[in-house]
Formats: C-alpha cells, structure tokens, sequence
C-alpha cells in the first residue's frame, strides 16, 4: 500500500500542498498541477511500480493514436464517395480489420498480460519456489491501480477503435487521466471521455465546492474509521480463528462482514470524490446507496457502478451484438424454438460476464464460485421474469406495499451476505469449514451472556458500530431524496458550524488511529 | 417499418410502452437486458447483424431510431 494512504495524516498534508499550489496556479496550467500529484503519489508507492502505468498507457495512447489515423483516411474517402450504411461498412471492413489486428489486439493482450502478470504472478511464483528457491513472491511487483487503470486504458482504446471518441494528441494529458490521484487506489473506473472534460476544464476557486469536497472527505473518513475499522476488528478475530467460534458469532461476523465492505467502499468512494470535488473535478457516481437495492440486478446497478458500466460497454453489449451470439441464438430457434433461443440468448453475455466479474475480484475457485452465484441469480431473475410475476400473482401478493419493499431490501442483504460467504473465508475449503462452524451448535445466548464482548469490540465499541449504522442508514435514506450537503448549506451559520465540529470532533474521538493502531487498508485496493 | 417494429416490440415487451418517450435508453425505460432482447428480436426477425457501433442512444432511443438502423442495415 502506498504511503500516502488515504487515512494517513501525510496524505492529509500532501492534499493541502497541492491544493493551495493548484489555485495559485493559472487555470489553463492546473492540470499539470495535478499531473504532478499524480506522479507524486504513484511513486510514493514505489518506484518500481511506475514502468507499469508508463508502459501500458503509452502503449494504448500510441495504438489509439494509430488506429484513428488508419480509420481517417479511409473514412474521408468514404465520404468523398457519399457512402452510406450498408455499403460504407463494407467499404470500411478492410481498415477495421487491419486496426483490428495489427493495432487492437496486440495492445489489448500486451496490457492484459501485464495484468495477469501482476495478479497470477505472485501464485505462479509460489509454485516454482517450490522447486527454485531462488524465485520469491516478493519478486512480483503489484502496480498501484492496476486493475483500474488498465480496464480504463482498454476502454479508451475500443472507444477509438469503435469510432465513439477522438484520441488525445497530449501523452502528459493522457496520463493525466489514468493516473489521476484520486481515483488510482479504488476506483471509479474513469471513462476517458468523461474524466478529460473534468480535468481540463478550467475551474476557477469556488468557496462553497471546496466545503462540500471537505464535509464529503469527512463523511467517508466517519465510515471508514469509525465504522468500517471497528467492524474489521470482529471480523478478523472470527474469520482469523474459525475453528474457535460457532453458530451464531460466526453469522453476526458473516453480517458485520457485509456492513465492513459496504462502509469501506463507500467511504473510499467519498473520500476520492470530496478530494476531488475541492479541484472543482465531479467524478462519476460508483455508489448508490446499494442495500436499498429490491432485487440483485438492481444492487450491482448501485455498487461499483463503473466497474459494472465497464463490463457493460466493452464485455457485455459487444457479446450482446456478436456474430457467435447470433449464430448460437439462430441454431437454438431452428431445433429447439424461439423461446429457449431467446432465453439462450439473454443468458450468455451475463454469464460471460460474471464469470470475468469473479476473476477480477480474485483468482482462487473461490472468486469463480461467487460469480457463478451472481450469475445464477441475475440471469434466473431475467429469464425467468413472468414465471415469478405468474407466482406473485398466483400467491396474491401486493408487490407495492412498504412491508414488501423492506423484505425485498432484506433478501438482497441476505443474497449479498451469502456472496461474502464464499469470498472472506479465502479460500473454498475454508467456506466450508465456516458453514460447517455455523452449524456446528444452536448458541442464542450469546446475545446476552458477553461473548458478543470479547471479540475485539467491547459493549461501548458495538454500540458505536450500531448507533453509526443507523446515522448512516439516515443519511442515505435522506441522500435518495436530496443533497444532504445543501440541506446543511440552506442550515443557519451557528447550526452548520455545529454540524462540521461534530463530524470533525466524531472522527477524531471514536476514529480508530494513532500510534500502535495500523488503519486498515481500503479492502478494494487489492483489486 | 416503424409499425412493424413497434408491434413486434410490443408483443415481446408487454410492460415497456415504447411510445412514452423519444428517449428510451436516456429515461432508463430500456436497460442493458431490454436491449439485448431487442437486438435478438431484431436480428431473428429481419435476418440482420447489428454491429456494436450501431449500439446508440440515438438508434435505441425511440421506434423511430430502431427503423432507421434496421433500413439502414438491411440496404
């Protein structure tokens, strides 16, 4: 992890720096104010870990930059002759597929491998030091971001191949954008055409965005050091000794495990788009309150929004509009009807990509399992929609009341909950071993006899943990509706400095920090 | 064209009121799964492939953008 973790008061000092020299700075150069952070915090990581960024986004830059001038000729030509749809896409089959080939490919399986490289590495490693010793795990170097920059890199680059987006002639600027600091560690996944409008508009001082840039950091900082960073604690101990606990501690780990990730993410998320927000520079939106999600397809809308928009656009639509699709769907419909080929038809491209959502996650058969439950719930959920509509019906019940929605909330908690049950144990062996635990013995007394106190967290630890799961659950009903942060701003001048020494003084006296406390690293970093 | 698609649609997709907007894709009425089964329904019923380009607000926005890209294919 990089130095300049986020939850580092160095990192706190290295944003002020930059942000008094960003606005000292004339506005059509600050975005190599920001180039400069970028670096900065890239090789305060290490800078062993720069070739990597260097070499991928050079490549995708040169290949881009290629593939358009290989486009543009012949589409000028194809404009001289008023070639229109049918006839123009053959006309321009040939240069697709040259770019295709010579400039497409290449690229996409160089950076892929690199990626493989820096995410197998380390297990391809383990095994030849069995029989070479001279190979080590720490020989593998694990780039900053890698999964982020290179996902955002392959979209920039079918983009252009696809003819959706003009390259950039500015390699500082291209680097800008897949390295931007903010977002390197956990996301969004920028999409470039996006995140260049951002950065290289010119944003001049604006009091009132710098505020809601800090409130939102402090926000994100409440639910990681006072929430997630707790929760972390439990679940450790749990997780960390399963052979010790049973029953019902190891259900309420596997739920506090839920509300860790949640909170984690989320507050990363805040962190990077309030830091973000005092350069003047609106990231994209990657969550969205997602336990008020009704069903599965709508809670991977609202969790990790760019990574599922990413899997969208450049895995899921091209599948969708594939000539191998469509030569399956058609086989389907002439042997065995119209209906299965259409279900067929709808099942692949999700199959597809849950199963590279799995692996992005993680490498082990684990991570392989839990994209094939989340496969199998989505897909069933859209192939199967009028079954379920016909049992609702059948069954008479009122999709629309209040009492329904709250158990369609809890079910996607539960759905939710049984995923990390094959992903935090590690490994699958150990996901057995767990629900083996869970069943071991019927243990309710747990909840008033103080073992509930002994895992970490003692009575006062738990009821902050609590009291901050519902101040959040508050806000987030009261975001849905509005911007909190202009509810606040709308508030008198005595009631908001109020609320900012209370978030502030919140932070600072239930945060979990300080000297002999290591803050947990952000859990999406790994990816 | 327009019509033929429209009842098409229609029948595939009784809840999706295809005429409630000229902004399918923008006003979320259509979401990734819908427009997989609009391509699939496009593709076996006029015996055309739509490539990914052709995957666009303004094709998929409305009955109207659908039969232009289906003419436009078919030409």
């Amino acid at each position: 992890m990089s130095f300049l973790s986020f939850t580092t008061m160095l990192f706190l000092i290295f944003l002020a720096v930059f942000t008094v020299i960003y606005y000292m700075t004339p506005l059509r150069f600050r975005w190599l104010v920001l180039l400069a952070a970028s670096t900065v915090f890239y090789l305060s990581a290490g800078i062993e870990k720069m070739p990597f960024i260097l070499i991928t986004s050079l490549l995708v830059f040169l290949s881009a930059r290629q593939i358009n001038k290989t486009f543009d000729a012949l589409e000028q030509e194809a404009d001289e002759k008023q070639l229109t749809g049918k006839k123009r896409m053959d006309f321009l089959a040939p240069v697709k597929k040259k770019c295709r080939n010579y400039y497409l490919i290449p690229t996409i399986v160089l950076t892929v491998g690199i990626l493989c490289y820096c995410k197998l590495g380390a297990s391809v490693l383990q095994i030849l030091h069995k029989n070479i010793s001279a190979w080590t795990i720490s020989d593998v170097i694990i780039p900053l971001g890698v999964s982020y920059y290179t996902f955002s890199c392959i979209g920039y680059l079918l983009d252009i191949y696809w003819r959706k987006q003009k390259p950039i002639n500015n390699y500082g600027k291209y680097f800008l954008c897949v390295s931007y600091f903010p977002q390197i560690v956990q996301g969004p996944i920028a999409k470039y055409s996006r995140l260049s409008d951002e950065l290289f508009k010119e944003h001049p001082f604006n009091f009132t965005q710098v505020c809601f840039g800090i409130q939102l950091m402090l926000y994100g900082y409440f639910k990681k050091l006072v929430i997630a960073d707790r929760l972390a604690l439990f679940t450790d101990q749990v997780f960390g000794n399963i052979s010790k606990y049973e029953g019902f501690l190891v259900i309420i780990a596997l739920v506090f495990s839920s509300f860790q990730i949640y909170m984690d993410f989320s507050a990363c998320m805040d962190i990077v788009q309030g830091m973000s927000q005092i350069f003047g520079i609106k990231l994209e939106n990657n969550f969205n309150h997602p336990f008020f999600s009704k069903n599965a397809t709508e809670f991977w809308r609202r969790w990790h929004i760019t990574l599922g928009a990413w899997y969208k656009d450049y895995i899921y639509l091209p599948i969708v509009t594939s000539g191998w699709l469509a030569k399956i769907t058609a086989k389907v419909k002439e042997t065995k009807g119209k209906e299965l080929a259409k279900k067929v038809n709808s099942a692949i491209p999700p199959a597809v990509v849950w199963l590279l959502t799995g692996l992005w996650h993680g490498t082990g058969w684990n991570y392989i399992v839990w994209g094939v439950y989340w496969g199998a719930i989505t897909i069933s959920a859209t192939i199967f929609a009028k079954q379920y509509r016909k049992i609702a019906d059948l069954l008479h019940i009122n999709t629309t009341t209040a009492a329904y929605q709250y158990f369609q909330m809890i079910r996607t908690f539960f759905i939710f909950t049984i995923g990390r049950l094959i992903t935090v144990p590690g490994t699958l062996k150990n996901t057995a071993a767990t629900i083996a635990q869970i069943f071991k013995c019927f243990n309710p007394w747990i909840f008033w006899d103080g073992s509930l106190y002994k895992m970490g967290l003692d009575y006062k630890d738990l009821c902050i943990v609590i009291i901050g799961l519902l101040f959040v659950r508050k806000i987030s009903m009261l975001q849905e509706k509005a911007s909190v942060r202009n509810m606040i701003a709308n508030r008198n001048l005595v009631l908001r400095w109020f609320i900012y020494y209370a978030a502030f003084f919140a932070i600072i006296i239930l945060g979990l920090y300080g000297s002999g406390y290591d803050a947990s690293d952000f859990i999406y970093t790994n990816f | 064209m327009e019509e033929k698609i429209l009842n098409l649609l229609s029948e595939e997709y009784p809840d999706i009121d295809f005429t409630a907007s000229e902004h399918l894709v923008d006003d979320g009425i259509l979401d990734s799964v819908s427009i997989t089964g609009i391509v699939a329904t496009l593709t076996m019923e006029f015996g055309i492939t739509i490539p990914y380009e052709e995957l666009d607000e303004d094709n998929f926005n409305s009955i109207a953008g659908l039969a232009r890209m289906v003419e436009k294919l078919q030409a």
